[in-house]
């Protein structure tokens, strides 16, 4: 019998078997002997590609950590002049392409670049190799700085939600803050700070842009290289699996670790009220997160203007247009589809939840933490083979691109959804059902609208990783198409870095819009 | 007779909640069903609503068959209402949304909506939100949604049981006299023995996994 | 009726997925690695004076390749443009390409950088660097001087993984052998400045601030740099002085045809469009690369194409090379 549930059922079923098909090749292949390229491989790159990737993974994960959570700390637990401000602004850095911050310190430190610059015209003396930079703590200084709001924005709603009661109880104690913050809201923050981590090590795991401009080594780089230099998709799918089954051993690490904290910690408390900090205190808050901002944010930030501002006679202007539509086109468009896609996922998994459901959502996850280029050989291979069967034109429409994207970034959105309906549960919709609406209905007039902060925030998400999104758009994209982000790159990449100013410009523009309107609803939610 | 309930039964994780239940009722009458907690009574709720399937069973209301071994009727075509224990308001509809939500037909939907609003005395909070109301103002809300339903059959899990006793009583007193006005068969749970003898035709008792 | 409108609108979308049949004879497919403004704008200039729509699909040389291959069997793509020669060989091996009628313009082009189905639409050298104001006097003439001892920690190159320097060791190693190239890779890897990083114009900047005395770097960047938005790079370009070895090599962006594509009449339009001298001084000009035709001026910071000694490079076997070279890379620790 035809029925919403039933549709919903296959869908789901659907979706994940194309995504196993999609990556089983690449499992099965490790079962297979290996040919020499394989070899050279795992005796020459190895090694450096594990311990590079690791050492990168591990410490950006780290360190975004604790900057959440210090910075989410700041924002909930003191009241300070410009608090609301900065609460806001700590979202923003979300905005920056990881690459283009890449680009940018390279420049900033490098001989033409505005610090030697400046000490060359003052004619202060100096030596170059005071600035030579290590390519991997750049590169997990570029991930922590752009990457952390994932944390701060999961650890604040956490500390605003449930700690109000503790955290006034250990004032009354005399704890100190200081103490306060690292033994008391440190572990009851775990859930938020594991969550947010897993976020950022899956973003981190997946990026090709910055590894591969800073010259490291890693997996992403590595997958491409086999395929690309060696012609040896054979290895490159190799990589790419060994790539993937450390990713599910970490996403069950991380599930797990949260399953068994999720009893230890409190579920609901009282609204906390920040602390208002006495003037020299707030002086000095004010001028730490100040600093912080002006650091990761501002400086790259205020130089993107100025080269912008110069570049305009320089550029292809007539191409902006064009790409800014397209951009959009793939942010919203896509975004819709991934959104109706993970209620759909998330929604099969609340109707019957079992060892299918649970794996899917293991599996959707997947897709996010592969690096694009890998997706995107994967699908390229996938509906070349399927040409054969049905005519789609692969250059003349964008359905491989968005196909795509769409496995991409549906986990992102699905694990957002999914923790939507588990916070409400089927008690609403069971009450519309005997009210006589049916399942389908009720999902739209009741879980629907009370899903929508998790429904704004996955738009939201997605919508940030698609606008800047680049292996797949370069590799999957129609004829005559670009996006803001592949002009970026196509300037970047030859090293003009003024030029690739104004689009990114604009890349920042249209995801600060999107964040403003987020943040403004979870305030009005608030009240 | 109105309502037939045969042998029904319902298992979990192969322990017998509910073992061979069986009942019937008249039309317009009130039922109400005691038991200790862990009974199954709450399950059996759902069950009669559709919201969980027994293993067998017969279900007949009004003629109509809801369920047997072979087939059954989804829960929002029974005509069957249910006011879960915590109300279940829908948060982002304010009390009067949340009433006409049970209302289907658009004939005199305004007149209607009224005339409950002035039975369940909230005409002037009609554009409250529910997290704006007190437990008893809830309450009311979530029995007016129910009425308002008109179902056949209406089952109730302990409706009252987060009121003080004046506010209770009065309210329940109130209730069963508009379910008569509207002519629903009430099913009614509660661990309030005295109360069920007082108010219904007749009680049944679960005991733990058995009747 | 819900349900039906909903498959008629699943239906559409999916309609419009599929290929659209246009007509033939009025569109060009080009899978293009290089990339450039200037390119987008000899396409859109071709689009007006012809009124052939450009269909253009960019990405890197390698990755166009690897699906030239898979499209192989209904190709999509008329013409494929790239910016270095080790893709011509795996193009060839892989029968992607077909003859091309170059008509007149052969006569204006230099043997050797053209072949049946290929023709060079330009070319980029590739020399070493110095500081004119710190070193006047450089004692180097060719890439084998630099391995030389008394050069430690003075040599300056981008990472291995740069398609240039992989064309540049394919070369070598076409030329000499195995052993003679490891050899070459070694004696330049021992006297590294730094782990390479950064780009070319990286290079020229890192000899500038002293980090090193010789960089390897490509002509087309230092006249880029000439161009520059940014004065200080213009005065990096200013400084720095090219030694040309004694036999240059010099890499080229070539055209070709690509076999059974379904445009080919306009596929050789537009190839001899590119190949005229208008559209070749755009690419000297705006872009600082050394042209097909020899006759067009280059920016004034390059020597003449006449002034200095070209390696012969035979350009349709270099990709042969560069499996090989990138192991010698891994070997040898150049990253």
């Amino acid at each position: 019998m035809f029925t919403w549930k039933r549709l919903t059922q296959i869908s789901s079923i659907l979706w994940i078997l194309l995504i196993f098909i999609l990556f089983s090749e690449t499992f099965t292949l490790l079962f297979t002997p290996s040919n020499e390229n394989w070899q050279h491989s795992v005796t020459y790159v190895f090694k450096d590609v594990s311990t590079n990737t690791l050492i990168i993974v591990g410490f950006s994960t780290l360190i975004a950590g604790l900057l959440g959570l210090l910075l989410a700390s700041s924002v909930s637990l003191f009241e300070f002049k410009g608090r609301k401000l900065f609460s806001f602004l700590f979202y923003l850095p979300l905005a920056f392409p990881p690459y283009v911050l890449a680009y940018f310190w390279m420049y900033f430190f490098s001989y033409t670049g505005t610090i030697q610059t400046f000490l060359r015209q003052l004619n202060i003396p100096y030596s170059s190799t005071w600035f030579v930079i290590d390519p991997i703590i750049l590169a997990i200084f570029v991930y922590t700085s752009s990457l952390f709001p994932y944390v701060y924005i999961s650890t604040k709603a956490l500390i605003n939600r449930t700690m109000g009661n503790y955290i006034e109880n250990a004032r009354v104690l005399g704890y100190s803050y200081p103490r306060i913050i690292s033994r008391l809201v440190l572990p009851l923050s775990l859930p938020a700070l594991l969550g947010g981590g897993l976020l950022v090590a899956l973003e981190v795991l997946s990026d090709y842009g910055v590894v591969s401009y800073l010259g490291i080594p890693s997996f992403s780089t590595s997958i491409v290289r086999s395929w690309i230099r060696f012609q040896d998709f054979d290895t490159a799918l190799r990589l790419a699996s060994l790539l993937m089954i450390f990713t599910l051993i970490l996403i069950f690490t991380f599930n797990y670790l949260s399953r068994k904290i999720k009893n230890l910690v409190p579920s609901k408390g009282k609204p906390l009220i920040p602390n208002r900090l006495s003037k020299q205190n707030s002086i000095i808050l004010i001028t730490v997160l100040t600093s912080f901002l002006f650091i990761t944010f501002g400086i790259p930030f205020l130089q993107l203007i100025n080269w912008s501002l110069k570049s305009l006679p320089s550029i292809r202007i007539q191409s902006i247009f064009p790409n800014l539509l397209n951009s959009l086109y793939l942010s919203i468009g896509v975004t819709l589809i991934i959104l109706v896609l993970s209620i759909i996922l998330a929604n099969h998994k609340r109707i019957q939840n079992g060892i299918i459901s649970s794996m899917s959502n293991k599996l959707v996850l997947l897709g996010y933490s592969i690096p694009g280029s890998v997706i995107g050989i994967l699908c390229l291979v996938f509906f070349l083979n399927l040409r054969n069967f049905i005519p789609i034109s692969l250059n003349k429409s964008a359905l491989l691109l968005v196909f795509a994207l769409i496995v991409r970034y549906v986990g992102l959105s699905y694990q957002s959804m999914d923790q939507g309906f588990n916070k409400i549960g089927m008690k609403f919709n069971e009450a519309s059902q005997v009210l006589g609406k049916s399942y389908f209905n009720s999902m739209l007039k009741i879980d629907i609208p009370l899903l929508k902060p998790a429904l704004l925030s996955a738009f939201t998400m997605v919508f940030l990783d698609i606008i800047k999104e680049l292996p797949l758009s370069l590799l999957l994209r129609p004829f005559n198409f670009n996006t803001l982000a592949t002009q970026v790159h196509q300037y970047a990449n030859d090293e003009m870095l003024v030029e690739s100013a104004f689009p990114t410009l604009i890349i920042l523009t249209l995801s600060f819009i999107m964040i403003t309107i987020l943040v403004k609803f979870i305030q009005k939610e608030n009240n | 007779m109105y309502l037939d309930i045969k042998q029904l039964s319902f298992k979990y994780d192969q322990v017998n909640i509910i073992e061979s239940f069986s009942m019937s009722a008249q039309k317009g009458s009130i039922t109400t069903i005691i038991g200790e907690s862990g009974s199954g009574k709450s399950t059996l709720l759902r069950i009669l609503a559709g919201l969980q399937t027994s293993q067998n069973g017969l279900f007949i209301l009004d003629n109509q068959t809801i369920f047997d071994d072979k087939s059954s009727i989804e829960t929002h075509k029974r005509k069957i209402g249910l006011v879960f224990q915590d109300y279940t308001l829908f948060p982002h509809l304010n009390i009067e949304q949340n009433i006409a939500f049970g209302i289907h037909s658009k004939h005199k939907k305004k007149e209607r909506i009224k005339s409950i609003l002035k039975m369940v005395e909230l005409e002037n909070d009609a554009h409250k939100y529910p997290y704006e109301c007190s437990g008893g103002m809830q309450q009311r809300v979530a029995l007016a949604r129910a009425i308002a339903n008109q179902p056949k059959l209406l089952l109730l899990d302990e409706p009252f049981s987060n009121l003080d006793q004046e506010l209770k009583n009065r309210l329940r007193d109130q209730f069963i006299a508009w379910a008569k006005h509207e002519e629903i068969t009430l099913i009614w749970v509660t661990h309030d023995i005295e109360e069920a003898h007082t108010i219904s035709n007749q009680v049944i008792e679960l005991k733990n996994k058995m009747v | 009726m819900r349900k039906l409108s909903i498959l008629l609108i699943l239906l559409l979308a999916l309609s419009a997925c599929t290929s659209v049949k246009t007509d033939e004879s009025k569109e060009v497919n080009i899978y293009s690695a290089r990339n450039y403004d200037v390119d987008k704008d000899l396409l859109n200039k071709f689009e007006q004076e012809t009124g052939i729509k450009v269909n253009l699909f960019e990405g890197k040389g390698d990755e166009l390749i690897e699906r030239l291959k898979l499209e192989q069997s209904d190709p999509i793509a008329d013409l494929f443009m790239t910016v270095g020669a080790e893709t011509l060989y795996p193009a060839l091996q892989n029968n992607l390409l077909a003859d091309l009628n170059l008509g007149s313009v052969k006569e204006t082009l230099e043997t050797g950088y053209y072949g049946t189905k290929w023709v060079a639409l330009t070319k980029r050298a590739r020399v070493i660097v110095y500081d004119k104001v710190n070193n006047p006097n450089p004692s180097v003439q060719n890439l084998s001087d630099l391995t030389d001892p008394q050069y430690s920690g003075q040599v300056l190159s981008r990472s291995s993984t740069s398609s240039y320097n992989v064309a540049l060791m394919a070369h070598y190693l076409q030329q000499n052998g195995k052993d003679a190239t490891k050899e070459l890779m070694l004696g330049l890897v021992n006297n590294f400045a730094r782990t390479p990083t950064g780009n070319d114009r990286d290079q020229a900047k890192a000899v500038v601030a002293g980090l090193g005395q010789y960089a390897i770097m490509n002509t087309y960047y230092v006249a880029a740099m000439e161009r520059s938005s940014e004065q200080e790079e213009v005065k990096v370009a200013q400084q720095i002085g090219l030694i040309y070895p004694s036999e240059t090599h010099v890499n080229i962006s070539w055209i070709g045809q690509i076999k059974n594509s379904p445009n080919p009449t306009n596929a050789q339009k537009l190839i001899n469009f590119l190949l005229s001298e208008a559209s070749q001084r755009e690419y000297t000009e705006r872009n600082g690369e050394y042209p097909a035709l020899n006759t067009i001026p280059v920016s004034s910071l390059l020597l003449p194409w006449n002034d200095f000694n070209k390696a012969v490079i035979d350009y349709e076997t270099l990709g042969q090379y560069s499996i090989e070279t990138v192991q010698m890379f891994d070997e040898v620790g150049w990253k």
